[in-house]
């Protein structure tokens, strides 16, 4: 999969390899039981510091999609393992709300608003990205 | 005096250098300029093709100047200043035309003329792609090792045939200067070094690995595809390269070892055709493939990711990367083609200083053999047999015979001192003021600079005990009279 790490964007740098990955591995791009760098070596080849990808490998091994073993690495875990947690439930709603916010302020309809969340939900079920 | 075939090389070198710094500011990645990065959408400025060609014009007719130059100078004197100087030039000129050209375009991107609308930098790395080879499989380095093997194995074979004195350095001149006694040390030892050799660029090959990955995030995918190619073209000359390098020692080799019947010339020639082989061939991956195989024609997928960084600011005149956030040990090169190290990195100053000692050790070690100073015992030692040589050359002043006096002179003391020019020396100071040599005896020996003084009390028609010096290098087979030396009162008035 390539990562793309966009160093002029606001949202930090962990965070959006967190991002990239989930993505990854929503899209078909990461399949499970896919091996990552190891943290050195992805912190080499993008150019950061060793800190920042602990941090991102770290937050989603928390968050279940990662798996870290002794000699085989960083993997990617399997679908079935990563389950709808009451954790996520609310930080979807979270997440949502600046995006529904927004959406009303600019008068842009409910239906439109949900036009675009499956336009863009089945982008990356098609293995896209959008 | 330099032989033809160091004539040869340099002249090949010369060019070599000319062509490579010619060529490297064409050939860097796209969107770095002399070591400047330069936005995509500015890339295709007027300016830009305007340094370029002003580039050519400059180095092309400057630097051809001065190759030819030296070139000719080096041709015509055969001096070894003349040759060192001719390097040096040549190297400072590669600089001169770097830091002149980097300083223009940093002048026009200070003046804003590269400016763009939303700052990007977007860094692009692929998950997968050291899970397939990227470099040349270590077995094929079965092949040099076998010549390896091959080396190490002569003596064991053919010890009887190997001499009891080794020849070991070889001058500009092409002239073996030094010699050192047969021991299994000195047999194995260019064996070692091709083991040393071979062995490093099988850890160039892991190094071509674990470099850092750089994609232009403007085409991705294309962009990866090139890089592997790259660092497998790359890796697959650097086996050659090592069987290329290990024959050149096995042709040296067998010349220490004096196995093979091969004159000086030869084994020059041999020695400089692999190795011409070998550098022009850097040029052909250069000009073809450019760094980090960016030129390598590769469909375009149509992906894109963005815009690359500007990261002038890791890098220090556009040379040095420094940047001691990144873990990163070994990058590519920002001007050239090849690959460096991360200054920012403690662990790189460890390499450097291992590779500079390597390179070091090489030229000065066989220098430092040469210069060993020989004691007054083993000074002496030479003179039982160095006796028939001055009996030889004193003989031939005594009845003008300046053919034979000159029978045993080394080349070198030929090239200033032939039959001719010393039946006019002689005839014209010495016979006069002393007449011929009638009689002499050995006085003692002196030591100093590598090289052995025989002093002889010579008895002259015209005047007795006259200092007579002749000149040897102490471990010289044939005992070549490498200078010679006249004293008396009667000649210094």
């Amino acid at each position: 999969m390539l990562l793309k790490i966009d160093f002029e964007n606001e949202v930090p740098i962990y965070l959006q390899l967190r991002n990239q990955i989930v993505l990854g591995i929503a899209s078909g791009a990461l399949q499970p039981g896919e091996s990552l760098p190891s943290v050195r070596q992805l912190a080499a080849d993008v150019g950061i510091n060793l800190h920042t990808v602990n941090k991102a490998y770290a937050t989603l091994r928390a968050e279940g999609f990662l798996a870290v073993h002794k000699r085989e690495g960083v993997i990617v875990r399997r679908r079935e393992e990563m389950a709808a947690s009451e954790g996520f439930a609310r930080r979807l709603r979270a997440d949502l709300e600046p995006s529904a916010a927004e959406a009303i302020c600019r008068s842009l309809d409910e239906a439109a608003f949900l036009r675009v969340c499956a336009e863009v939900y089945r982008l990356i079920q098609g293995g896209r990205q959008a | 005096m330099i032989s033809t075939e160091n004539l040869l090389m340099f002249t090949f070198v010369t060019l070599f250098l000319y062509a490579m710094t010619w060529i490297t500011p064409h050939r860097t990645r796209r969107g770095i300029v002399f070591g400047v990065r330069v936005p995509a959408a500015h890339l295709d400025r007027p300016e830009i093709a305007g340094l370029l060609r002003e580039y050519d014009r400059f180095y092309g007719v400057l630097g051809g100047a001065v190759a030819a130059g030296f070139i000719a100078a080096v041709w015509l004197t055969r001096s070894a200043p003349a040759f060192f100087a001719g390097l040096l030039t040549q190297l400072a000129l590669v600089y001169v035309a770097y830091f002149r050209f980097r300083g223009k375009l940093l002048a026009l991107k200070e003046s804003g003329i590269f400016a763009v609308e939303r700052p990007s930098g977007v860094v692009v790395v692929d998950t997968r792609f050291r899970e397939t080879p990227l470099v040349v499989s270590w077995r094929w380095y079965a092949a040099p090792w076998l010549i390896v093997a091959i080396n190490a194995l002569l003596p064991v074979a053919c010890w009887a045939g190997i001499p009891a004195r080794l020849p070991f350095h070889w001058n500009l001149a092409g002239q073996v200067d030094n010699w050192v006694d047969k021991s299994w040390a000195m047999v194995e030892a260019m064996p070692l070094l091709m083991a040393f050799v071979t062995g490093m660029m099988m850890v160039f090959s892991l190094v071509l690995r674990a470099v850092k990955q750089e994609i232009n995030p403007e085409s991705p995918g294309r962009s990866v595809a090139q890089n592997r190619l790259f660092r497998l073209r790359w890796s697959k000359y650097m086996l050659a390269s090592s069987v290329a390098v290990d024959l050149v020692f096995t042709v040296v080799n067998l010349n220490i070892l004096s196995l093979v019947p091969m004159s000086a010339s030869v084994m020059m020639l041999l020695i400089f055709g692999l190795l011409f082989l070998t550098m022009a061939y850097t040029l052909v991956l250069t000009a073809r493939d450019g760094q980090g195989g960016s030129y390598i024609p590769v469909p375009d997928d149509g992906q894109t990711a963005g815009a690359p960084r500007d990261d002038d600011r890791f890098y220090k005149w556009g040379l040095f990367y420094v940047n001691a956030d990144d873990p990163a040990l070994w990058v590519e090169k920002r001007y050239g083609v090849g690959w460096t190290l991360n200054f920012g990195n403690r662990r790189s100053w460890l390499i450097m200083g291992a590779l500079l000692a390597v390179a070091l050790g090489s030229i000065l070690l066989p220098l430092l053999l040469v210069r060993s100073e020989v004691g007054a015992a083993a000074a002496e030692a030479i003179q039982p047999c160095a006796q028939p040589v001055v009996d030889n050359l004193l003989e031939g002043m005594k009845t003008h015979d300046y053919e034979r006096a000159v029978k045993d002179f080394s080349p070198e003391m030929l090239a200033a001192m032939d039959a001719a020019k010393m039946r006019q020396q002689a005839e014209s100071v010495f016979v006069p003021k002393l007449g011929v040599p009638e009689a002499w005896r050995y006085d003692k020996a002196k030591a100093k600079g590598g090289f052995v003084s025989l002093l002889y009390r010579v008895d002259f028609t015209q005047e007795k005990d006259v200092t007579v010096r002749v000149v040897f290098r102490p471990k010289d087979p044939e005992f070549k009279v490498q200078g010679l030396w006249l004293d008396s009162p009667k000649l210094r008035q």
